[in-house]
C-alpha cells in the first residue's frame, strides 16, 4: 500500500510554493487538480516525478528553476518534497512487517548559470542535488533513513511502477500503441513497455529472475556433486579399514591378555619373592645358625681336647713320683735338711767346684779377693779344686741326691700338691662345663636349622628364576603388540583420514545432490506458478480489462467523427501473448468480426480508454494500491466516456489524483463523481493567463506579477480571487469561496 | 516491492502442496522457502545484495534439514546409488 500525503514544490518551474494534501480517505480517494491547459498540470507532475526519481524523471534537457530567475551567481534552490505513507515493505524495518509508516522524500538543487562565453547565453546548470530521506517516528519527529534515499525509492517507489503511479496520460496510452500525436512509438517500444508493467506488477519478473538463479545453482550443485561423487576406491579402503578396526580389537585383546598375564606373574612374582624374603631371612638366621654350628664343633672339638689334656696331666701327675713324695715326706725331708747345710757350706763340692772354676773364670771371688791369673789367692784355689775333683763322682752322686730331695721336698709340700690337683681338677671342670654348654648351643642350633625348609627355598628361587623369565617374555611380547598396534592404529589414522575426507566428499556429494533435487523442485514450483499466474492470472486481467473498457466505454451514442476505430466497434479488448513472441504481452481490440485491430486503426480517444483500462484492471489484478496521479486523462473523450472514465477511476483507484481541466468537469455526471469520491480539491491558475481583455475563460485578476501558477482550494465549481475566470461568477452552478 | 503477492502467495502455497505430497516433505516449509528466494529476488532489484549467495544458503539450510530425516526419497535421489549403508549403519 502507497499513498501520498503531501506535496510541497518550491520554485520549480511555474510553481513558487505550492503545498498539496491529497486525499487518504478511504471513501473519499479522489483529489481533483483543476487546471487549464497551460497552468502546470504537467508541470506538477514532472516535479512529483524529479522528487521520485531524480534526473531520470525529467525529459533531456528540462530546466526545472523558476521561469522568472534570471540566471545569477547565487543561482536559485529548488525543491519538493514528497510525503507518503506505505505499509512496511521497507526492509529497514523487517521487524515491524506490515506496519504502515509515514516516509518524506526531500530533493532539491541549485541552478547556476553555466559557463558561458555568450552574454546571452542563457543555459545553466544544477549543483548540489542532495535527496533526503526521512521516516516519521511515532512521536512525530523526523529522522533520516539508514539506507539511501534511492534504495527506498527504489524498493516502494519502483521505476517501473512509474506510469501507474505518475500517469501522462499520453505515455500510458503507448501502451496501447501510442496517442495521436505520439505514434511513432515502436510496436517493440509498446511490446516491451506492456510486458514489463504486467511481469512487474504480476511479479512474474521476480519469478523469472529467480527461476533462472536458480536453474543455474541446480547445474552448480550438479556439477558439485558430479565433481565431489565417484570414488570407487572408496569402498575398498572402507575394507581395508575394517580389517585395520578388527586387527586393532584383536591386538588390543592380546595386550589386554599379555598385560593380565604380566600383571598375574608380577603379582606371582611378587608373592614369591615375598615369600623368598621370609624365607631368605630364615635362611639368612640358617647361614648364621651353620656357621655358628661350625664354632660351637670346633670349640667342642678344642674344648673336648683340653679336657683330654687335663686329664691326661691329672693321669700323669697321679703316675709320677711326685705322688711318693708325699708320702717319703718325712724321710725325703729329713735327708733334705741333712744334705742342706752341708750344700750351703760347700760339702757337696760339685755345685760349687762349678762355682768356684766360674769364679776363676771371672777372676774375682765372692769375697771380692782377686782371682786373676798371678794373683795370690788364685793358686790355692786351684789346688783345693784339684783335690775336690778327685772326690767329684762323690760329690756328684750327692749333689744328685741333694737335688732329689731338695725337689721331693719342695713336692711333699701337701697343699701344694692339693693345689695342683684342684686346679687340675678345676681346669676339667672347667672343659666340662664348657662342652655342656657347647652342646646346649648346638642343640638350639639344631632346633632353629630344623625349622628352616631348605627346600622349599630352592623351589621358591627356582619358580622366582621361571617367574622371572615368564615375566621377561611377557614383557617382550607386550612390546611387540604394542609396536605392532601403534602400527596399525597409525594405519587406521591415515587410512581414515583418506576415507572421512572422500565420505566428506560424498556427503558434499551428497548434499549437493539434495540441493540441487531442491533447486530443480523450486524451479518446478516457479514454472507452474509462473504458468499459472501468466496464464490464468493474465487472463483474468485480460477480462478485468475489458469488463473496464466496457464501462468505460458504456452509453457511447455516437462514433467519433474519425476514421478510425471508436469505441461502440471495438467489441473484445484485452491483453494477450504477442503474435511471433511468446514471450511479451500486448494489449488488443477486436473487433465484432474477431479481428484485432492494430492501434493504427483506433482512434486516439478509444487507445486511451484501452490504456486506462488496462492501468486501471492491472492495478485491480495484481492488487497494487498506490496513488494515480494522472495529467489529461480524460483528453480526448466524449462525454459518456469521459464520465464513465472518470467514475470507473475514481471507483477503482486507490488514491487518484486527478489532473483536470474544466472541459473535463462541465457535466453534472462529472461533478456527482467528484462529489461522490472526491476528498480533496484544488486548482492551478496561471497568472500568465490573465489577459486585459478579458475574454472568456482568462484569469480575471492577477495575483502574482511574476510568470506563476498559484494553488488555492477551490473545487471543480468553485472560484476565488486567484483563479476566478472569466464567466465563471455569472454561470450556473458556480460559487465563490472565501480563501 | 514484490505486488501480487497474496495470488503469488496462493499459487506457490499450491505449487508447495503438490510437490510436498508426491516427495514426503512439509508443504509449509517448501511455501516459506520459495516465497523466501522471491523475496530475495525481489530486494535484489532495488538493492545490491548477494542474491546468489543467500539464495545458496536457503537451499541448503532446506536441503540439510532434509537430510536430516524429512524426504527419504529426496535422499535416495540425492545419493543417487541409494547410499552407502556403511555410512549409515555407523
Amino acid at each position: 500500500m502507497l499513498a501520498f500525503r503531501r506535496i510541497e514544490i518550491d520554485n520549480f518551474v511555474c510553481f513558487d510554493n505550492i503545498v498539496i494534501e491529497p486525499s487518504t480517505d478511504l471513501d473519499r480517494p479522489l483529489t481533483v487538480i483543476r487546471a487549464e491547459n497551460g497552468s502546470g498540470k504537467t508541470t506538477f507532475l514532472r516535479a512529483v516525478r524529479w522528487a521520485m526519481y531524480g534526473e531520470q524523471g525529467l525529459p533531456g534537457n528540462f530546466g526545472l528553476h523558476p521561469a522568472w530567475w534570471q540566471p545569477d551567481t547565487v543561482g536559485v534552490d529548488t525543491s519538493v518534497v514528497l510525503e507518503f505513507e506505505s505499509d512496511g515493505s521497507s526492509r529497514d524495518f523487517a521487524e515491524e512487517a506490515g506496519a504502515t509508516r509515514v516516509y518524506q522524500i526531500v530533493r532539491s538543487v541549485t541552478t547556476i548559470p553555466a559557463d558561458t562565453v555568450r552574454a546571452d547565453d542563457r543555459s545553466f546548470r544544477r549543483i548540489n542535488e542532495k535527496t533526503l530521506m526521512l521516516v516519521q517516528n511515532p512521536n512525530g519527529t523526523w529522522e533520516p533513513l539508514p539506507a539511501g534515499a534511492d534504495i527506498i525509492v527504489r524498493e516502494l517507489l519502483p521505476w517501473n511502477l512509474r506510469d501507474f503511479l505518475v500517469m501522462d496520460a499520453d505515455e500510458v496510452t503507448d501502451f496501447a500503441g501510442g496517442t495521436d500525436d505520439h505514434m511513432s512509438i515502436s510496436r517493440l517500444e509498446s511490446l516491451t513497455k506492456t510486458t514489463d508493467a504486467i511481469q512487474s506488477l504480476l511479479g512474474i519478473n521476480v519469478f523469472k529472475q529467480a527461476r533462472y538463479r536458480l536453474e543455474t545453482l541446480a547445474k552448480e550443485f550438479g556439477r558439485q556433486a558430479s565433481r565431489a561423487i565417484g570414488d570407487r576406491e572408496l569402498d575398498e579402503m572402507q575394507e581395508d579399514l575394517d580389517r585395520l578396526h578388527a586387527n586393532n580389537a584383536d591386538l588390543t585383546g592380546r595386550i589386554g591378555d599379555e598385560s593380565e598375564q604380566q600383571t598375574q606373574l608380577e603379582d606371582d612374582l611378587q608373592r614369591r619373592r615375598s615369600e623368598l624374603e621370609d624365607e631368605l631371612r630364615k635362611f639368612g638366621a640358617h647361614d648364621d645358625l651353620h656357621e655358628r654350628l661350625a664354632t660351637n664343633r670346633r670349640q667342642h672339638k678344642a674344648t673336648l681336647k683340653e679336657r683330654d689334656r687335663n686329664l691326661a696331666l691329672l693321669s700323669e701327675s697321679l703316675e709320677t713320683m711326685d705322688l711318693l713324695a708325699p708320702l717319703c715326706r718325712t724321710a725325703i725331708c729329713g735327708t733334705y735338711e741333712f744334705l742342706r747345710p752341708l750344700h750351703d757350706r760347700g760339702h757337696i763340692p760339685l755345685t760349687h767346684l762349678q762355682f768356684v772354676r766360674s769364679l776363676l773364670d771371672e777372676g774375682r771371688c765372692v769375697c771380692g779377693r782377686d782371682l786373676s791369673t798371678g794373683g795370690e789367692h788364685r793358686p790355692r784355689i786351684e789346688e783345693r779344686i784339684a783335690k775336690s775333683e778327685a772326690a767329684e763322682s762323690r760329690a756328684n752322686y750327692l749333689h744328685q741326691l741333694h737335688e732329689g730331695v731338695r725337689t721331693l721336698s719342695g713336692r711333699a709340700q701337701s697343699s701344694r700338691w692339693s693345689d695342683e690337683l684342684a686346679n687340675q681338677r678345676a681346669n676339667l671342670a672347667t672343659r666340662e662345663k664348657e662342652l655342656e654348654e657347647l652342646a646346649l648351643e648346638k642343640q638350639e642350633i639344631d632346633e632353629r636349622l630344623g625349622q628352616i625348609d631348605e627346600p622349599k627355598i630352592r623351589v621358591l628361587r627356582d619358580e622366582i628364576a621361571a617367574f622371572d623369565k615368564q615375566a621377561s617374555q611377557s614383557a617382550s611380547n607386550l612390546a611387540r603388540l604394542q609396536l605392532e598396534l601403534e602400527r596399525v592404529n597409525n594405519e587406521i589414522t591415515s587410512l581414515s583420514r583418506t576415507i572421512n575426507q572422500r565420505r566428506r566428499n560424498r556427503r558434499e556429494a551428497a548434499d549437493a545432490s539434495r540441493c540441487e533435487w531442491v533447486s530443480r523442485r523450486v524451479v518446478e514450483m516457479l514454472d507452474n506458478a509462473y504458468r499459472t499466474i501468466e496464464q490464468d492470472q493474465v487472463r483474468e486481467l485480460s477480462d478485468g480489462m475489458h469488463r473496464l473498457f466496457r464501462r468505460m466505454a458504456a452509453n457511447v451514442e455516437g462514433d467519433d467523427h474519425d476514421s478510425r476505430a471508436g469505441l461502440r466497434m471495438i467489441d473484445r479488448v484485452g491483453v494477450q501473448r504477442s503474435a511471433g513472441n511468446d514471450d511479451q504481452f500486448e494489449l488488443f481490440a477486436r473487433n465484432s468480426h474477431g479481428r484485432d485491430m492494430p492501434p493504427v486503426e483506433i482512434n486516439g480517444a478509444s487507445r486511451r480508454v484501452l490504456a486506462l483500462a488496462f492501468v486501471l484492471a492491472l492495478c485491480i489484478e495484481s492488487q497494487t494500491r498506490a496513488p494515480l496521479i494522472a495529467d489529461s486523462l480524460l483528453n480526448s473523450m466524449s462525454g459518456p466516456v469521459r464520465r464513465n472514465a472518470l467514475r470507473v477511476t475514481a471507483a477503482h483507484s486507490r488514491q487518484p489524483i486527478l489532473l483536470l481541466t474544466y472541459a473535463d468537469l462541465e457535466s453534472s455526471s462529472e461533478i456527482e463523481t467528484i462529489e461522490r469520491f472526491g476528498g480533496a480539491a484544488y486548482t492551478l491558475t496561471g497568472q500568465w493567463d490573465v489577459s486585459e481583455r478579458g475574454n472568456h475563460g482568462d484569469v480575471v485578476r492577477l495575483t502574482e506579477s511574476r510568470k506563476v501558477s498559484l494553488l488555492c482550494g477551490c473545487g471543480p465549481r468553485q472560484y476565488c480571487d486567484i483563479c476566478e475566470r472569466v464567466g465563471q461568477a455569472e454561470s450556473p452552478g458556480w460559487t465563490s469561496r472565501e480563501r | 516491492m514484490v505486488s501480487n503477492l497474496d495470488r503469488i502467495f496462493r499459487e506457490i502455497g499450491r505449487e508447495s502442496e503438490r510437490v510436498a505430497a508426491e516427495h514426503d516433505l512439509q508443504s509449509d516449509e517448501l511455501t516459506e522457502l520459495v516465497m523466501a528466494i522471491v523475496d530475495v529476488e525481489d530486494e535484489h532489484s532495488f538493492r545490491n545484495t548477494n542474491v546468489k549467495q543467500r539464495i545458496k544458503t536457503l537451499i541448503q539450510n532446506f536441503a540439510g534439514r532434509m537430510k536430516n530425516g524429512e524426504s527419504p526419497e529426496a535422499d535416495s535421489k540425492a545419493e543417487g546409488d541409494g547410499g552407502d549403508t556403511r555410512e549409515d549403519d555407523r
